[in-house]
């Protein structure tokens, strides 16, 4: 510590230079702690279970032509022949799709005549989708084939059972979730009873509050763009996804609009959050790159200018840990002040930057882990140059003017 | 004197290579990183039709009950019931509404065109007036085949390509589902940056492939829900289209274009079923891009992120500047001995300068390009367009480049034309 006053002594003396590296530190420091924030932030939510086994769950989205006639009857078609798929565990038709960005919400109420308890999205579908997305039942039991009404469209206006999510029934009963069982849950004035609670599903909109608030409903739509939920046995994707255009198109109207693992469905739905990662995690590393640059360039510039005080100090006997320790504590001084000013423009700008950008704010561990960080990567930088500086030979004392 | 002085710089650079290089690339990183983000953020929230954007305005109406609506933030989307009234109306210059269908297309009878499903746009026979979309071959469809729900259509270039090889094909007829439908107009390349017409969440994507009367879609009782924001906070009386048509389903967009404030004004209270009903917007062009987020925080963001990593480059560039300028102290002392005035000094260095900051914007140019090309992998699902520069683009980046290179060189040019020639000449 004794090196502490004569490094503070020349830091008073030629402000500029540090300073500047200083400010660097902080921008830097600033960029950095919010970067790596959102970054984490992000990947938290992409890292959310939908509920739905993402492995061998395979969406295909086919049309029901009208030319063809009745349409519920084309859709029991297509799921025979989809079941009878050599490798196909169960398939369900539904309505809309989890993280789809499309799809029906509804507001739930206990009573009819009071207040709506909570809002969430709506699956409309039959008994076989527990299989197809391979849902956890938590409690209760599945539909039986003789609950299920078959519709063409506007199955949401129907009185049916419904099989919800945990996460909703905690919200109604945050005390006792299994307490939703056998109550019915009013969605456009019509009664529908709990009779099962899954573990996780997730609705069709990534970035919405209720995205794990879902009702299963026991009713089946026919729709002329038709949506199915396979379930594969494990390995046996590829040849499904080869066999399905061979067996499911029949005749000439029909089409096959897509055939994708529902990892895909949920890949495009974040899409633009893995974009905004990638980008992130680039300017995270060129930053870092360019300050260890910095902080480098530095450290040569002062220990060039410095070469005869150096050698001096050898040669009144300072060792080359002592020469080291000098410039290590100099840079350590200097980038604390810069985590300094950082984290002083990081709780003064956070507010803005909150508001113009509506980012959330960081948190404090994050400053002080970051603080740590920026502060290693200066000495880290500094290594290097400093281990040439302690190379300095005292004899340059006895040289040239 | 100046040529004088771009010799020195050119000389002085050349003599510290490593340096000089690590000062432009320093600077060509920054520039590069922030006109990347800066460039997909600026066409994002381009005026997408600047010759009358002020005169566009979007219907939106407070046609929902007390329970439903809240008043203050109405869909972007109205009624078919509204959409019939409005269209009686001869208040605005024109007037358009827009929904979308997804249908089978195919040739008639090349069995080699492959069948695709299309996204199809509905609309009426102001859309190609009102956006001034670009004709290659025919026309849009008349105020009567509107009418009278005639079975035509306009191509989009792609689609034309696809189907008839890039030839004239008005008159020609191609397979709708299972209808004949015949082609009717051809359009040029057209791709407004934002697409504001449509859909929000779809500003970024190419225009439909093709465009059929409003009317048509409505006789033929085709609705494809994926392709519209349909808010129905009233159940239809029964499956059928008529019934849904009579609902308060809202899913058609509608667009005016009012030539002045006095047409505004009666536009405004015409609204047929709700006279008086306060809420109801006509919501111009850039307040509905506003409204919407159709630029997205993201990018945004990324704008603040680069800026601050130019800073930082900067601030780099600016520590290797007083070191250069301090080596050369011996030079600035000969020359301020022999004559030069620290003017003088200032104008050689700030050429110096001027040489990094400009090879620095051009090099930073060509990173910003490089830049975009990754951009447009990375956001695959952007429109491409978003990821090219225009002319002021390109001119700004070299200025930014120059501008910021002489501002933060300001203090290290200053303090080394202040140097005490005295102090210098002794150690030569």
């Amino acid at each position: 510590m004794r090196d502490l006053i004569p490094i503070l002594k020349t830091l008073k003396k030629q402000k500029v230079a540090p300073a500047l590296l200083a400010f660097q530190i902080a921008v830097t420091f600033m960029v950095l702690v919010n970067a790596v924030y959102m970054i984490s932030e992000r990947s938290d939510l992409i890292a959310r279970p939908v509920g739905a086994n993402m492995e061998n769950t395979l969406i295909v989205i086919a049309n029901l032509p009208n030319e063809q006639g009745d349409l519920t009857i084309q859709l029991e078609n297509d799921l025979t022949i989809l079941k009878s798929i050599h490798g196909v565990v169960n398939a369900a038709p539904i309505t809309g799709l989890p993280l789809e960005g499309w799809g029906l919400y509804m507001d739930f109420k206990l009573d009819p005549n009071e207040e709506d308890v909570a809002y969430g999205g709506y699956f409309g579908s039959n008994e076989n989708l527990i299989e197809a997305f391979d849902l956890t039942l938590l409690a209760g039991e599945n539909f039986l084939p003789s609950d299920i009404q078959k519709v063409e469209n506007d199955g949401r206006f129907k009185s049916s059972k419904i099989i919800i999510t945990k996460a909703l029934a905690e919200k109604i009963y945050p005390d006792n979730w299994r307490e939703m069982l056998g109550k019915s849950l009013y969605y456009h004035k019509e009664p529908h009873e709990v009779i099962g609670i899954v573990d996780k599903l997730q609705n069709a909109w990534n970035f919405w509050s209720a995205l794990e608030y879902t009702v299963i409903s026991a009713v089946q739509e026919a729709n002329d763009t038709q949506r199915y939920v396979v379930q594969v046995e494990p390995s046996q994707m590829a040849s499904v996804i080869k066999a399905i255009p061979e067996k499911l198109l029949t005749h000439p109207y029909k089409q096959i609009d897509s055939i994708e693992a529902l990892s895909e469905v949920k890949r495009r739905s974040y899409q633009e959050d893995i974009a905004t990662n990638k980008l992130l995690t680039v300017v995270c590393i060129c930053l870092t790159i360019i300050t260890i640059f910095g902080i480098l360039g530095q450290a040569k510039f002062n220990i060039s200018r410095r070469t005869k005080q150096i050698g001096t100090r050898r040669a009144l006997g300072a060792s080359k840990l002592q020469v080291i320790r000098y410039f290590m504590l100099e840079n350590a001084i200097i980038s604390t002040v810069g985590v300094f000013i950082g984290v002083l423009a990081a709780i003064i700008l956070n507010n803005q930057f909150v508001e113009l950008l509506s980012l959330s704010p960081v948190p404090a561990n994050f400053l002080f882990l970051g603080a740590i960080a920026i502060i290693l990567l200066g000495q880290i930088a500094v290594a290097y140059p400093v281990s040439q500086a302690a190379k300095i030979s005292p004899a340059i004392t006895t040289r040239g003017a | 004197m100046y040529s004088y002085y771009f010799k020195l710089a050119l000389l002085s650079l050349r003599k510290t290579p490593l340096l000089s290089l690590l000062m432009v690339t320093m600077i060509a990183i920054g520039i590069g990183a922030t006109m990347t983000t800066y460039t997909v953020s600026y066409m994002m929230s381009k005026d997408p039709i600047p010759s009358k954007s002020a005169q566009l305005f979007q219907v939106q109406l407070d046609s929902m009950d007390e329970i439903y609506g809240d008043g203050k933030i109405l869909p972007y989307t109205i009624t078919y019931q509204d959409t019939q009234a409005l269209l009686e109306s001869d208040i605005p210059k024109y007037q358009v509404a827009l929904s979308a269908i997804q249908k089978k297309i195919s040739h008639e009878n090349n069995a080699h065109i492959i069948p695709k499903s299309l996204k199809v746009r509905t609309t009426t026979s102001d859309f190609f007036s009102m956006f001034e979309t670009p004709f290659l071959y025919g026309s849009g469809w008349s105020k009567q085949d509107g009418k009278d729900a005639a079975q035509v259509a306009v191509l989009s270039k792609e689609t034309n390509n696809w189907l008839f090889d890039g030839e004239n094909s008005v008159g020609k007829t191609f397979r709708f589902g299972a209808e004949t439908y015949q082609v009717i107009g051809v359009l040029d390349s057209w791709n407004p940056l934002p697409k504001f017409y449509g859909l929000p969440h779809m500003a970024y994507t190419q225009p439909h492939d093709l465009f059929i009367p409003f009317n048509t879609q409505i006789k033929n009782e085709l609705f494809t829900e994926k392709l519209v924001s349909n808010a129905c906070w009233h159940e239809s009386t029964d499956d059928s289209f008529s019934a849904f048509l009579a609902s308060e389903c809202m899913w058609i967009i509608f667009w005016v274009e009012l030539p002045d404030n006095q047409a505004h004004a009666k536009e405004q209270q015409s609204f047929g079923r709700f006279k008086n009903r306060i809420y109801n917007k006509l919501v111009p062009l850039k307040q509905y891009l506003i409204d919407e987020e159709v630029v997205s925080d993201d990018s945004k963001m990324a704008v603040w992120l680069a800026v601050l990593f130019l800073i930082v480059c900067l601030l780099n560039c600016m520590s290797l500047m007083i070191a250069k300028f301090h080596a050369k102290a011996g030079e600035v002392g000969l020359r301020r001995a022999v004559g030069a005035s620290k003017q003088d000094i200032v104008k050689q260095f700030a050429i110096e300068l001027s040489v990094v900051g400009v090879v620095g914007g051009l090099l930073g140019l060509l990173f910003a390009q490089l830049g975009l090309l990754a951009a447009k992998q990375t956001y695959s699902y952007l429109h491409s367009g978003l990821m090219q520069m225009n002319l002021q683009l390109l001119i700004g980046t070299v200025l930014l480049a120059l501008i910021s290179s002489l501002v933060f060189g300001l203090y290290p040019i200053i303090r080394a034309s202040q140097m005490q020639p005295s102090s210098q000449l002794k150690s030569l």
